[in-house]
C-alpha cells in the first residue's frame, strides 16, 4: 500500500510540474511552411509559422529578419503568416524571428525563430569558340550551366558548330543553331536527357530575338525568310510556339491589318503568357501568346522610341522615348513618367544603357569615360536612387568595356557582359561577339564583383 | 433484445455500408483507399451475422453476470437499446446521404489547416499542368502568398460549393470544396474566393458551380482576400461522385 | 481458493450447455432473413438524395456521425474476428503455455499478448478473468488488461490511419500504454492479499467455473462471440458516434479553440471526453481525429491512452471482478499517468 501511496505522490507531483511548466510556456512552433523556388522568383511570398496554439495577434515590429527584408504578419488561429515585401536574394540564409508570441488562453509568451536558406540560381552562359583546328575545322560553341555558388563556368549543356543564341525554358533550352549557308534553325533541348526537337520554320530564313517565357513553356521569336527561299515572304515576323501545344507548330502573330507584322523587338511580360511587341514604326502592343489569332487580342500601348524590359519583380514595362523614360504598368495600364535622380557620373562621361532596378525610381547605369591617363575608354557601373548615386562595378583594366548588362530577376545582382578592346571579333550574321567575353555578377548589395563566367548572354537576361 | 443488440446494430451498419458502395456513395464519408477494405469487411459480417441467426440460442445467465444493476438497470438498458438502433436505423438507412455543407465550414475556418499542402508539393505544382489543377492546388498557391503577377495570366476552372465569405459576404463567396485525409469527419474545407456582387441571387449556399476565370486583385475593399476569381459566368452543376478532395 | 489448478474452463465463452434451443435453427434463419430484408427495403425505399428538410447543421451532425461508423466498422469487425479465431479457432490455451518466469518479464510478455489476441477492451474483461482462472496473478491479469487495447494490431493501425507519425501520437500512445500498464501490473504484483482486490462475486465465479462446460461446436461458438462481442462494442461506438458529430456540430468553434489551444485544459478536457464516451480503442483514432484540428497533440495522446484502459463502461465491466477500491485506486494512477504524458507531450513536442 505504501508503493501505491507513493506512486501516486510521485505521479501527482510530476502532473503539478508539468502543469506548472506547460502554463509558463509560451507557444512553440510546430512546423513552418514557404515555397523556397517561389521566394527567389516573386515578390509577396508568404512564410507560414504553425505554433501549437492559437495566437493573440502580431504586428510588424515583433518579426525581425536577418537580412534585413520587409514583412507583414498576420494571425490566423495558431499559425502566423508572415509575407516578404520584396523577392528574397538567391542562396542567402534567413532568420525570421517572432517575438513576444503569446496564446489566447494564457499570458506566457515565447520567441519563435525559424531559418531557411534559399536555393541558389542556375546562370547559363554561351561560349564562342572562333580557333580552327589543324583540319581547318572550327571548334564548336558551347551554352555552359553554373551556378552563383559554383566554381568556374560550370558544365556544357549543349554544344553545337556555331550558336546564335540560346532561351532558358523550365527543363529545357531553346537553341538558335547557324547552318553551313547562314541560316539557321531552333531546336528545343532537354535538360534531362529527353531528345532535341527541331521547331518547324515557315522556310529558309533566319531566327532572331529569341525570347521564352519559362514557367509557362512558351517562346517566342522572329523569322526573316531568306530572299531566295520559296513560299510566303516573312520579315522580323514574330512567332510564338508553346511547348505545350499538341500541334507542335509555332503561330505567326498577325498586326492590326491581318497581315504578319514586322517587329524591332519584343519580350515576354515575365511569369505569363502574354508579350509585348514593338512594330518598325514604334508602336508598341500587348498580346496573349496563347490567345493568338482572334481577334482584338492586340492592345496598343502607344509608341515609344525604345522597350527596356521590366522592373524585376512586377510587371512594369520600361520604355524610352527621345525627350524622357516613363514605365507601364501591365496590370491596370498605368503610365508613370520617370524622374531619375542624377547619376554621380552623369557630368563627366559618356551615359549607356539604363536599367531601373525598383518602382522607386532606383536605376543602375552604364558610364564610359576616358581614362585618366591614356585615350582609351573605360565603363563603370552606377546604381542611383534618390538619396544616393555610387559605383558599384569599374572594369580593371582599361582594354575592358562592359558591352551589356541586366539585373538578375529577383533584383539581387547585375550580370555584366564584360569585352576586351582587343578580341576578334566571329563575324557571325546576327548577334556577333568578340573573344575573351566574360560574364561579371556584381552584388547590387554589397558590390562585391568577384564571381565571374567565361562566355556572353547571361540566361538572366534572356 | 440485448443480445441481439450487436447483430442489429451490425446488421444496419452492414447493409448501409454496402449501399453505399453498390450507389458509389461511400466518398460521401471515408476516403478512397478503404473502399475494398470496407466493403469486404461487411460482406464477411453479412456472413457472420447470418450464421449468427442461425445457431446462437437464447441467452445464458453469463449475460447476466456481465450487466450491472438490478431489473431497473435492465430495463433502463433495454429502453436505451432499442433507441440506439431506432437511432441507427433512421440515420443509416432512412436520411438520404448527404455531404458535409456550410455549417461545417464555418465550425471548421476555411483554409485554416496547415498540413493540406506540404512544401514539397507545393514547388511541384509551380510549373505544373495548371490545366489540371483542382481548388486545392489553387487554394495553397494563394495560400502560400504566389502574388497577383503569378495568378495574372493563369486560368483556373474549378468545381465546388457555394460558401460565403466572412469579410464580405455580400459581394464575395468562396468556391469550395473538403479536403480528407481519412473520413468526412477529419474534413478540412478549403476554398478560393470568387468575387460576383449579387452572387445570392444566382446560387444557393451549399450548391455545386463551375468556375472557369481568372485571377484579379479583389474589387472588394472589406474583403479580406487579395486575389479572387472574377468571373463573368458560372455554371450550376451536379455534385459530383467524389465531393471531396483528398 | 487456488482457481489454477482446475483444468477445465473455459476463459471467454461460457454458456450453459443444459438450457434447451426454444425455436428450431431454421425458424430463427427465417426470423433473421425477415428482419435483414425489412432493412435492405427500408435503405431502398427511403430518398436517395435530397435534404430531408432538415437544417445543415443537422445534416452536418447525421453526416460526421455516420462517417465515423462507417470508417470504424470494418475495424471493429476485424477485430472481433481475429478474436474469435484466437479464442475459438485456435487451441486452448496455445499462447498462454510458455510465459517466462520472471514476474517482471511475465507482465512485459503479458502485456504483448494484445498483439496476439486482438481484442477489444470490452473483450478483454472476459479474457482477463479467464486468465486469473488459469492461474496468472491478479497483477498480472490487470497488465494485460490494460495493456491489450493499446497493444493491439487493431488499434495500431487505425490510429496510424487517423493520424500517422504526427506529432509522435502513435508512438507516444503505445509506449505510454505499455509503460502504464506495467507500472500497474508492478504496484499490485507488491500487493501482500492480492485476492483482496477481487469481488467475493468473481470469487465464487471461479468456484463455480465447472458448471460452465465446453460450448458446442466452433462455429456456434464463433457466432455467439460474434454477438457477444458486436453487442459489447457497437452501441458504445453509435453512441460515441452521435456524440463526435454532436460536438462537432454543437459546440462553438470558439469554446473548442479555446479549450484545446490550452497545453493544460486540452488535457484534461480530453481525458474527462474519454472516460464519459467509452468508445472502443480498435476506432476511438477515428473517433478524435475530428479534434486533430483544435486540440493539442498532448490532448489527444491522453484521449488515446486513459480512454482504452479507464471509461465508465470499462469500470462497469471491471466491477464484476475487481472491488471499488481497487478499480478508485487503478483509475487514479492511470489518470495520473495519462495526464503526466499528455501534459509531457504538449511540453516537449
Amino acid at each position: 500500500m505504501r508503493l501505491f501511496s507513493g506512486t501516486v505522490a510521485i505521479l501527482a507531483v510530476v502532473v503539478g510540474a508539468l502543469t506548472a511548466a506547460n502554463f509558463t510556456q509560451g507557444p512553440r512552433l510546430t512546423s513552418a511552411e514557404l515555397n523556397l523556388e517561389g521566394a527567389v522568383a516573386r515578390s509577396g511570398q508568404r512564410l507560414l509559422l504553425q505554433t501549437n496554439q492559437p495566437l493573440v495577434s502580431v504586428d510588424e515590429k515583433q518579426v525581425t529578419v536577418e537580412p534585413k527584408t520587409d514583412v507583414t504578419a498576420t494571425v490566423a488561429d495558431s499559425a502566423i503568416t508572415i509575407q516578404f515585401g520584396g523577392i528574397l536574394r538567391y542562396n542567402t540564409t534567413y532568420t525570421v524571428t517572432v517575438r513576444g508570441v503569446e496564446g489566447t488562453s494564457q499570458e506566457a509568451t515565447s520567441t519563435l525563430e525559424h531559418t531557411f536558406t534559399t536555393p541558389d540560381s542556375d546562370i547559363y552562359s554561351l561560349q564562342r569558340d572562333v580557333r580552327v583546328d589543324d583540319a581547318g575545322l572550327k571548334g564548336p560553341d558551347t551554352i555552359r550551366r553554373t551556378t552563383i555558388l559554383g566554381q568556374g563556368s560550370g558544365k556544357a549543356v549543349f554544344s553545337a558548330p556555331r550558336i546564335q543564341e540560346y532561351g532558358v525554358l523550365s527543363d529545357a533550352l531553346a537553341v538558335v543553331t547557324i547552318g553551313e549557308d547562314e541560316t539557321t534553325s531552333l531546336e528545343i533541348v532537354s535538360l534531362s536527357g529527353a531528345e532535341q526537337v527541331p521547331v518547324p520554320l515557315p522556310t529558309e530564313g533566319s531566327v532572331k530575338r529569341l525570347r521564352t517565357a519559362a514557367s509557362e513553356n512558351l517562346i517566342a521569336y522572329t523569322f526573316t525568310s531568306s530572299p531566295t527561299a520559296p513560299g510566303p515572304k516573312y520579315r522580323d515576323t514574330p512567332f510564338v510556339y508553346d511547348l505545350a501545344a499538341g500541334s507542335g507548330l509555332p503561330t505567326e502573330v498577325a498586326g492590326l491589318d491581318g497581315r504578319p507584322m514586322s517587329v524591332v523587338d519584343l519580350d515576354f511580360i515575365p511569369g505569363t503568357t502574354s508579350l509585348v511587341v514593338q512594330a518598325e514604326d514604334e508602336n508598341v502592343f500587348l498580346l496573349d501568346a496563347l490567345k493568338e489569332g482572334k481577334e482584338g487580342t492586340l492592345t496598343p500601348l502607344g509608341q515609344h522610341s525604345e522597350i527596356r524590359g521590366f522592373i524585376p519583380g512586377t510587371k512594369e514595362l520600361v520604355v524610352a522615348d527621345p525627350t524622357q523614360g516613363s514605365t507601364i504598368d501591365l496590370t491596370d495600364g498605368t503610365v508613370t513618367v520617370l524622374d531619375l535622380a542624377e547619376s554621380v557620373l552623369s557630368d563627366t562621361a559618356y551615359p549607356g544603357q539604363l536599367v531601373l532596378l525598383d518602382g522607386q525610381g532606383r536605376y543602375a547605369r552604364q558610364f564610359d569615360q576616358e581614362s585618366t591617363d591614356t585615350t582609351e575608354m573605360i565603363s563603370a557601373i552606377t546604381v542611383t536612387d534618390d538619396n544616393a548615386s555610387k559605383i558599384v562595378y569599374q572594369t580593371a583594366s582599361e582594354s575592358s568595356r562592359v558591352r551589356n548588362f541586366c539585373v538578375s530577376p529577383n533584383g539581387q545582382y547585375l550580370a555584366a557582359e564584360i569585352f576586351s578592346t582587343d578580341g576578334k571579333s566571329d563575324s557571325y550574321p546576327n548577334l556577333p561577339a568578340t573573344t575573351g567575353l566574360t560574364i561579371v555578377l556584381i552584388d547590387l548589395e554589397t558590390g562585391a564583383s568577384n564571381r565571374s563566367i567565361s562566355g556572353f548572354l547571361p540566361g538572366w537576361c534572356r | 433484445m440485448n443480445q441481439w443488440q450487436g447483430v442489429l446494430l451490425s446488421l444496419v451498419g452492414i447493409i448501409a455500408t454496402v449501399w453505399l458502395g453498390i450507389t458509389g456513395q461511400l466518398g460521401l464519408y471515408i476516403h478512397p483507399r478503404y473502399f475494398v477494405f470496407t466493403i469486404i469487411m461487411a460482406v464477411i459480417a453479412a456472413v457472420l451475422v447470418v450464421v449468427a441467426f442461425a445457431v446462437v440460442p437464447r441467452p445464458s445467465d453469463e449475460e447476466a453476470l456481465l450487466d450491472t444493476g438490478g431489473r431497473r438497470g435492465r430495463w433502463l438498458w433495454s429502453a436505451g437499446s432499442v433507441l440506439i438502433i431506432v437511432a441507427a436505423v433512421v440515420a443509416l438507412l432512412v436520411l438520404p446521404p448527404s455531404t458535409l455543407t456550410s455549417a461545417t465550414v464555418k465550425q471548421r475556418d476555411l483554409n485554416g489547416s496547415a498540413s493540406t499542402l506540404t512544401q514539397a508539393e507545393a514547388s511541384g505544382l509551380v510549373g505544373g499542368d495548371y490545366a489540371a489543377f483542382t481548388v486545392r492546388d489553387w487554394s495553397s498557391l494563394l495560400r502560400q502568398g504566389a502574388g497577383e503577377d503569378f495568378f495574372a495570366d493563369k486560368t483556373a476552372t474549378v468545381t465546388g460549393f457555394v460558401t460565403p465569405d466572412k469579410s464580405d459576404p455580400e459581394n464575395v463567396f468562396f468556391v469550395a470544396r473538403f479536403f480528407v485525409s481519412c473520413c468526412a469527419v477529419d474534413a478540412q474545407p478549403i476554398g478560393i474566393p470568387v468575387y460576383y456582387p449579387g452572387w445570392q441571387d444566382e446560387f444557393k449556399t451549399d450548391s455545386w458551380v463551375t468556375i472557369t476565370s481568372g485571377f484579379k486583385m479583389n474589387p472588394s475593399a472589406i474583403s479580406d482576400e487579395q486575389i479572387v476569381l472574377v468571373p463573368d459566368t458560372i455554371t450550376p452543376t451536379e455534385r459530383p461522385s467524389e465531393p471531396y478532395v483528398y | 481458493m487456488t482457481p489454477g489448478r482446475r483444468r477445465k474452463l473455459t476463459y471467454d465463452v461460457h454458456m450453459s450447455q443444459t438450457l434447451t434451443v426454444r425455436r428450431g435453427p431454421a425458424l430463427r434463419l427465417t426470423l433473421g432473413l425477415t428482419i435483414l430484408a425489412a432493412l435492405i427495403l427500408t435503405r431502398i425505399v427511403s430518398p436517395p438524395t435530397g435534404e430531408a428538410g432538415m437544417a445543415d447543421a443537422v445534416r452536418d451532425f447525421v453526416t460526421l456521425s455516420i462517417s465515423v461508423v462507417i470508417e470504424s466498422l470494418p475495424f471493429v469487425f476485424l477485430g472481433i474476428m481475429l478474436s474469435i479465431v484466437v479464442q475459438v479457432w485456435l487451441p486452448e490455451g496455445y499462447l498462454l503455455r510458455r510465459l517466462p518466469r520472471n514476474p517482471l518479464a511475465r507482465r512485459v510478455v503479458l502485456s504483448l499478448l494484445g498483439m496476439l489476441l486482438p481484442v477489444c477492451e470490452c473483450g478483454n474483461v472476459p479474457l482477463a478473468r479467464g486468465l486469473m482462472a488459469r492461474g496468472l496473478t491478479v497483477a498480472e491479469s490487470m497488465t494485460f488488461l490494460f495493456a491489450a487495447p493499446i497493444l493491439n494490431p487493431v488499434t495500431i493501425i487505425t490510429t496510424y490511419q487517423a493520424f500517422g507519425w504526427d506529432d509522435g501520437i502513435l508512438l507516444s500512445r503505445i509506449l505510454g500504454g505499455f509503460l502504464i500498464a506495467n507500472l500497474v501490473g508492478w504496484i499490485y504484483s507488491r500487493h501482500p492479499r492480492p485476492e483482496s482486490l477481487l469481488t467475493p462475486r468473481f470469487q465464487d465465479t471461479c468456484a463455480l467455473g465447472d458448471h460452465h462446460g465446453q460450448p458446442t461446436g466452433k462455429m456456434r461458438r464463433s457466432a455467439v462471440l460474434f454477438t457477444q462481442e458486436t453487442s459489447a462494442m457497437l452501441p458504445a461506438l453509435f453512441v460515441g458516434a452521435g456524440i463526435a458529430g454532436l460536438i462537432q456540430v454543437g459546440v462553438s468553434r470558439e469554446v473548442l479553440v479555446a479549450m484545446g489551444g490550452n497545453p493544460v485544459w486540452s488535457v484534461l478536457a480530453l481525458m474527462v471526453l474519454a472516460f464519459v464516451i467509452a468508445i472502443c480503442s480498435n476506432v476511438d483514432a477515428f473517433f478524435i481525429l475530428s479534434f486533430g484540428g483544435t486540440f493539442m497533440p498532448g490532448a489527444i495522446v491522453a484521449f488515446l491512452v486513459f480512454g482504452p484502459m479507464i471509461d465508465v463502461k470499462m469500470l462497469a465491466l471491471l466491477r464484476t471482478t475487481f472491488t471499488a477500491k481497487t478499480l478508485l485506486q487503478v483509475t487514479l494512477v492511470i489518470g495520473l499517468c495519462s495526464a503526466t504524458l499528455g501534459l509531457a507531450v504538449n511540453f516537449l513536442v
